[in-house]
């Protein structure tokens, strides 16, 4: 049996130890990224639990959830919203979804652009009675409240049923489920292919910033780090362009002709059509609920 | 710049899909063309290099740090339509796997990141006269600005997407459902947050990163365009004079059809008559526009010679004025070519090349 390097082990990439950037910012914030982006691609503890969505075929789940996303986005009441929402948390139960992860980072995700909305409760943007006052000439609004309530819960709604397909789907059969929403076998193919290398190209960058940090005992002028990251985007740019003519010189190796193929060796089965429907329903209900609830 | 979901309703975020389809069709078939069967590695491998250098930190004054988003990075090392492709599988990895930009945003995010940006920021490169062979300081310039501005452009379009929200999507008591920051909000913050802070970030890492590039590996960037042909006054000459032969059809053919002036082009007096056709009880001219509409006398006003405005002569002021003015117009950018444009030394044009061929 073949066993992966080392650095590829999901545990091997851990952010932790990147926590304080005191010297070298810029250089230990680029490392933190990196490494939780390493992080994020090689750990697939969560898509491998035993659940609801982790069962079922990426290509019928995509849609369904994606299609309820769609919905949120057409949705005028609060009650219609916290509907889509509620459903999403029902099958991050049912998908067995840690209650840390459900509440940890679900929240973080859409905290700036749920942070980013609160102006609008202002009287400023949205005029109408005022609830709160701020300062002289400005308050917060009850139609304010209103509108950045609602734009929150969107947010929180469409991010929810996005991160649910993320956290219930192996990333190398992620977009494979793009198939089921009718994305073309090339486009398909170049996402997996660009995720599959995503993690060695990263691990490249990390080795840059992890010399830089090595030879370095204190950090340069300004002009002389924002020179180093130049130099190291071009660096980066150096090796991937190597690789993609190694990668490119193997598929040729085992008889690459120019035709986009797909490993998809099993085809979505009753289960995940009832799935499909069951979902198709709940997002047309809640649709039709919230427009017959007078928009 | 990245806009997430919830944010832009299906009147704006339906139809950036629908204009990213045909963007993504052609470069598709033009990389097709000049690429086959490489494409598909190199894009991938290209697309996760746009995706890395996303995450590059680069320290700022005051001590803190910004990141580039890089398409104009990738545009000039692996060309616009690459670009086009590069930068939406980043967009779509990043939004599907990492929750950065909304999944049904991620057309318009693909127009303003992955289209307008690289592209615009192409045309200055390339405008600014970035390329293999010239100096090291040059290309820092055409790189910065290329940066500096394809960021600003693209910026100022999302701006545009999120200002247009309260516009089209508003409940039935007329509150906004999607984002409720309008143009007037949308538009100054965007442009001063890009023009001030993340504009200079992009110029720094487009401009220093090519400079590297043009020293280390040169062979990558896009080589000089191609030589004008010998005489190419002659072709552009002989364009504009049938062009301004065929002006007067701007005068006959509404003539034909009874089109009437072009609207919101009306002379003061006429205002008075349109008013009262537009529904208004009463025209009349208003006293500012009465007092400024004298400040100015054309000398050909109508593109009419004096006392020459019956239709079949006034072709013939029609021309005249063509003429007349598409010459002002080339002696003017003549003129600032001459001022702005400087001759490269021989010498260090044909250093590069030599030094290029490795």
């Amino acid at each position: 049996m073949v066993s992966l390097p080392a650095w590829m082990h999901p545990a091997a990439a851990d952010p932790a130890p990147i926590a304080a950037p005191r010297r070298h910012p810029a250089v230990r914030r680029g490392l933190a990224a990196m490494l939780r982006l390493l992080a994020a691609l090689l750990d697939d503890r969560p898509a491998a639990r035993r659940g609801l969505l982790q069962a079922l075929d990426p290509r019928v789940k995509a849609p369904a959830l994606l299609g309820l996303a769609v919905v949120a986005t057409l949705l005028h009441g609060l009650p219609a919203l916290l509907a889509v929402y509620g459903v999403a948390l029902l099958l991050a139960l049912l998908s067995r979804i840690p209650a840390r992860q459900l509440f940890g980072a679900w929240l973080l995700v859409p905290l700036v652009p749920a942070l980013a909305a609160l102006p609008a409760a202002v009287n400023v943007i949205t005029p109408g009675a005022p609830v709160l006052p701020l300062w002289p000439g400005a308050s917060v609004t009850d139609a304010g409240l209103y509108v950045a309530a609602r734009l929150m819960l969107r947010i929180l709604a469409c991010v929810t049923c996005t991160l649910l397909l993320v956290n219930t789907t192996r990333p190398a059969r992620l977009f494979h489920g793009l198939r089921g929403l009718g994305a073309p076998k090339l486009a398909v193919m170049l996402l997996a292919m660009m995720v599959r290398y995503l993690a060695v190209v990263a691990r490249a960058a990390e080795e840059i910033h992890l010399a830089k940090l090595s030879r370095t005992l204190l950090p340069g002028t300004l002009r002389q780090e924002q020179t180093w990251v130049a130099a190291g985007m071009g660096a980066l740019f150096r090796r991937t362009r190597a690789l993609g003519e190694d990668v490119y010189l193997a598929m040729l190796a085992r008889g690459y002709t120019g035709e986009a193929a797909l490993l998809e060796t099993t085809r979505p089965g009753p289960r995940e059509w009832a799935f499909l429907a069951a979902m198709a329903a709940i997002g047309a209900g809640i649709w039709l609920l919230d427009a017959g609830m007078g928009r | 710049m990245h806009i997430p979901d919830g944010y832009l309703g299906p009147q704006t975020y339906i139809p950036a899909w629908v204009a990213m389809a045909p963007f993504w069709a052609a470069a598709s078939a033009k990389l097709q063309r000049e690429l086959r069967l490489r494409q598909v590695p190199l894009l991938a491998l290209g697309a996760a290099f746009t995706f890395v250098i996303m995450m590059f930190n680069v320290p700022i004054p005051g001590g803190t740090t910004g990141h580039a988003v890089g398409a104009v990075l990738v545009a000039a090392l692996l060309g616009p339509w690459a670009a086009v492709i590069a930068v939406s599988l980043a967009l779509i990895v990043q939004a599907l796997m990492f929750g950065d930009g909304g999944i049904t945003a991620i057309g318009a995010n693909c127009l303003t990141m992955a289209v307008i940006m690289p592209f615009v920021g192409w045309g200055v490169f390339r405008l600014f006269g970035g390329h293999a062979t010239t100096s090291p300081a040059r290309t820092l310039v055409a790189g910065a600005a290329a940066g500096y501005i394809g960021l600003n452009v693209a910026a100022l379009a999302t701006a545009v997407l999120f200002g247009l929200q309260p516009l089209l999507s508003r409940d039935a008591a007329g509150l906004a459902l999607h984002s409720p920051f309008g143009l007037g909000i949308a538009v100054p913050v965007m442009a001063a947050e890009h023009l001030l802070v993340f504009g200079w970030v992009e110029a720094l890492v487009t401009g220093l990163a090519l400079v590297y590039v043009r020293q280390t590996m040169p062979e990558l960037l896009p080589t000089a365009a191609p030589a004008p042909p010998a005489r190419p006054w002659k072709r552009v000459a002989v364009t504009l004079l049938v062009l301004a032969l065929l002006s007067p059809i701007g005068l006959f053919l509404p003539e034909y059809f009874k089109a009437g002036d072009a609207w919101g082009e009306w002379a003061p007096e006429d205002l008075p008559a349109q008013m009262q056709e537009h529904g208004f009880a009463q025209g009349y001219i208003p006293r500012q526009l009465e007092r400024v509409s004298g400040l100015w006398r054309a000398p050909l006003p109508d593109y009419a010679l004096p006392g020459q405005e019956a239709p079949p002569v006034l072709g013939i002021g029609y021309v005249l004025s063509a003429l007349l003015g598409m010459g002002m117009i080339v002696l003017l950018i003549v003129m600032a070519r001459r001022f702005l444009t400087r001759k490269e030394p021989d010498g260090l044009a044909s250093g590069v090349d030599a030094s290029g061929g490795g």
